[in-house]
């Protein structure tokens, strides 16, 4: 721009200084002056776009940036897998950090010598496979999974070079044994391979840590104890292969403890017959409990009375069978009398005249006919008499001749005594609110009649050894002869009682069951259920009464029960 | 007045500077630290983790009654132990003036 140069104000005489250009240089000098202009313009327009755009990104800023900074969120403790625990928060699995130890062979410098120091400073580890391993020419070899602290302090100590520790995860069971059927275990990796840890394989592995909530089981670990100390017991002194044991709340299907004995230790060896679950896997023909669901269903039919009975003297003959009474009968026995001297006679009778149509039906409405639905994978298939003949309906109607599995049975009877209603076995608790799922398998009323007889058996029949002081426990025999080769074995026999208690309002159902027990001098060499499994379901109730805080049932008149406090994990039942 | 807005604008400038750099300064301090503790509490959560797992394992039902057996007289309530408030014996009655109380000298009463 040509600047203009004004007069000085001092100076009083007026001189024109300025220049004037005419003709073509002026013009010319126009032109450049309006360029000048037009660039400037421009110039000013894009600075002044930029600047406001600084003042609005600075001060007037829309949101891309927070207002305040905040660092990366805390991260949790990760764990690959969630835990396990029991109704009362025991925890029964979880995954504990470790390190495993692996070698790069190209590094180790001297393979001989890392291999002896590594196998004196683990124990267990063989200097021949360390040495094949670090000799090997691979670029990765594990040399020992899941290492104790002290363990990979000591193998730190050694300073060997090409060897180093990965940050790993083991799966562990403090509860050892008490649990190994129920929750499974998982392999190396930390994939579920049986129980709970098989069926939640994939809930539990997803959004593991120790802010993930833990998966809650309906088992309890105290009830859990006491029932699979008391079968320890007997299966140490009746000799038994093995035992199976379970406890049911009567109303809503949750499992309180499962056991299946011989069992084994999920952290170490899980190998073996001992995995075999009884109480689910385990299909047995149960005997004289069964008696149990004839009387309800010909009670429930209306096929039999109370006042009705049968003939039940001589020995009755089915085509080329023949069925007898392990304590023959006088003669004419009455229903309820059937029922409480266990007779196999008067319950085939009863089965007939009840009829393979109806029997079928009340035994499908009890979960007998079909696999259980508990969440657990070793889940055993009933075996059923197929045809269903005649034949089949009498022997069914005092348990041979169909087999089914514990948790069956037990949830089975749970229905008859707990208001005839069915509840499929669960381990998982339900939401609060939710409704129980259950269907009706037989009436209220028969259902408080059958909680009367069964009453009846432990007061003055075959169940005398289940009765407990100060509670009423309802319950039922059942002793039944293996298979085997050509027919029975006289010898090797299943022996069971399951109780339901207390008897007029029950709360729990319990069932206990001896493979092959053998009598002992104490029981007069006798090995039935009355014998061997009903002296065991007693002294269960003794320990689970007051544990539950239960009121003792000989005063019913008691409205407060002193208050029984548990400590132990939060929210703790009962 | 030129040079003295360029002076002004300068200490106005340094002064930003200056501050800028102290509260990046106390930032990176405070990152720092907050990385420290964010360790420290991993390492004291996987910590409690374990003690947890550890409390199970001691806590085992069997381990309990084993203990219970060897150091304490107590035995698994029965169902006769279990009575009803209204079953309790009643208690003395309560003294309720200071004569009932008897000799102010602290001796018992029998």
């Amino acid at each position: 721009m040509i600047r203009r140069a004004t007069p000085p104000e001092t100076d009083p005489v007026v001189v024109d200084r300025r220049v004037r250009l005419d003709g073509l240089a002026h013009r010319a000098l126009k032109v450049g002056r309006h360029r000048l202009m037009v660039a400037a313009g421009l110039f000013a327009v894009a600075y002044g776009v930029v600047g406001l755009r600084l003042i609005d990104v600075t001060l007037f800023n829309d949101g891309f940036e927070p207002p305040v900074a905040r660092s990366a969120p805390l991260r949790h403790a990760q764990l690959a897998r969630r835990d396990i625990v029991d109704r009362n928060g025991v925890l029964l699995a979880t995954n504990l950090p470790t390190a495993s130890l692996y070698a790069d062979p190209k590094r180790v410098l001297d393979p001989a010598d890392a291999a002896s120091k590594l196998a004196r400073a683990l124990p267990g580890l063989s200097r021949a496979t360390v040495l094949e391993k670090l000799a090997s020419r691979r670029r990765f070899v594990w040399i020992k999974r899941n290492l104790a602290p002290r363990q990979q302090d000591a193998v730190n100590r050694l300073g060997l070079p090409g060897i180093a520790f990965q940050r790993a995860e083991e799966r562990v069971y403090p509860q050892g044994r008490l649990f190994s059927h129920a929750v499974g275990f998982t392999d190396v990796d930390g994939r579920g391979l049986a129980g709970i840890e098989k069926t939640f394989d994939g809930a539990l592995r997803g959004a593991a840590g120790d802010d993930a909530p833990p998966l809650r089981l309906t088992l309890d670990a105290r009830i859990q104890y006491l029932l699979r100390a008391e079968l320890a017991r007997g299966m140490a002194a009746f000799r038994a292969k093995g035992a199976a044991g379970v406890v049911m709340d009567a109303t809503g299907g949750a499992v309180r403890a499962m056991v299946s004995l011989p069992d084994f230790d999920p952290n170490r060896d899980r190998d073996g017959a001992a995995r075999f679950n009884r109480v689910t896997l385990g299909a047995y023909e149960m005997g004289s409990t069964f008696k149990i669901f004839t009387l309800a269903m010909a009670l429930d039919a209306g096929v039999v009375s109370l006042r009705d009975g049968y003939d039940a003297g001589k020995p009755l003959r089915v085509a080329r069978f023949v069925i007898r009474d392990y304590k023959p009968a006088k003669g004419w026995l009455s229903v309820p009398e059937i029922f409480i001297e266990s007779s196999n006679i008067g319950s085939a009778k009863m089965a007939r005249d009840v009829g393979a149509k109806i029997q079928r039906a009340y035994l499908s409405r009890l979960g007998l006919l079909t696999a259980a639905e508990i969440e657990l994978p070793e889940v055993a298939t009933p075996l059923v008499p197929s045809p269903w003949r005649d034949i089949a309906t009498m022997t069914v109607g005092y348990g041979h001749g169909i087999a089914v599995s514990p948790l069956q049975l037990t949830a089975a009877v749970a229905a008859v005594v707990n208001g005839g209603v069915f509840y499929p076995p669960t381990l998982i608790p339900r939401e609060p609110g939710a409704p129980r799922v259950g269907w009706r398998a037989i009436s209220a009323r028969t259902s408080a009649k059958m909680r009367w007889l069964i009453k009846r058996v432990v007061e003055d029949g075959t169940g005398k050894k289940a009765a407990v002081p100060g509670y009423a426990v309802g319950g039922k025999t059942g002793t039944a002869e293996k298979p085997g080769r050509g027919g029975y074995r006289r010898k090797a026999l299943i022996s069971s009682f399951v109780a339901a208690f207390p008897i007029d309002e029950p709360r729990f159902v319990i069932f206990v069951m001896y493979d092959e027990p053998r009598g002992t001098k104490a029981t007069s060499n006798f090995a039935t259920g009355g014998w061997t499994a009903a002296p065991a379901v007693a002294r269960i109730v003794a320990r689970l009464g007051p544990l539950a805080g239960l009121p003792p049932s000989d005063a019913k008149q008691r409205t407060r029960v002193l208050d029984i406090a548990f400590k132990g994990g939060e929210g703790v039942a009962f | 007045m030129r040079g003295g807005s360029v002076v002004a604008a300068g200490i106005v400038i340094g002064g930003l500077v200056f501050g800028l750099f102290q509260i990046k300064l106390a930032v990176q301090d405070l990152e720092g630290r907050l990385a420290t503790l964010d360790r420290a509490l991993l390492k004291s959560e996987t910590a409690i983790h374990v003690l947890r797992a550890e409390w199970a394992y001691l806590n085992r039902p069997k381990r309990l009654a084993r203990l219970a057996a060897r150091h304490l007289d107590l035995a698994p309530l029965a169902a006769g132990q279990i009575i009803a408030t209204e079953r309790m014996p009643a208690s003395r009655p309560v003294a309720t003036t200071f004569a009932a109380l008897g000799p102010a000298d602290g001796a018992p009463r029998p």
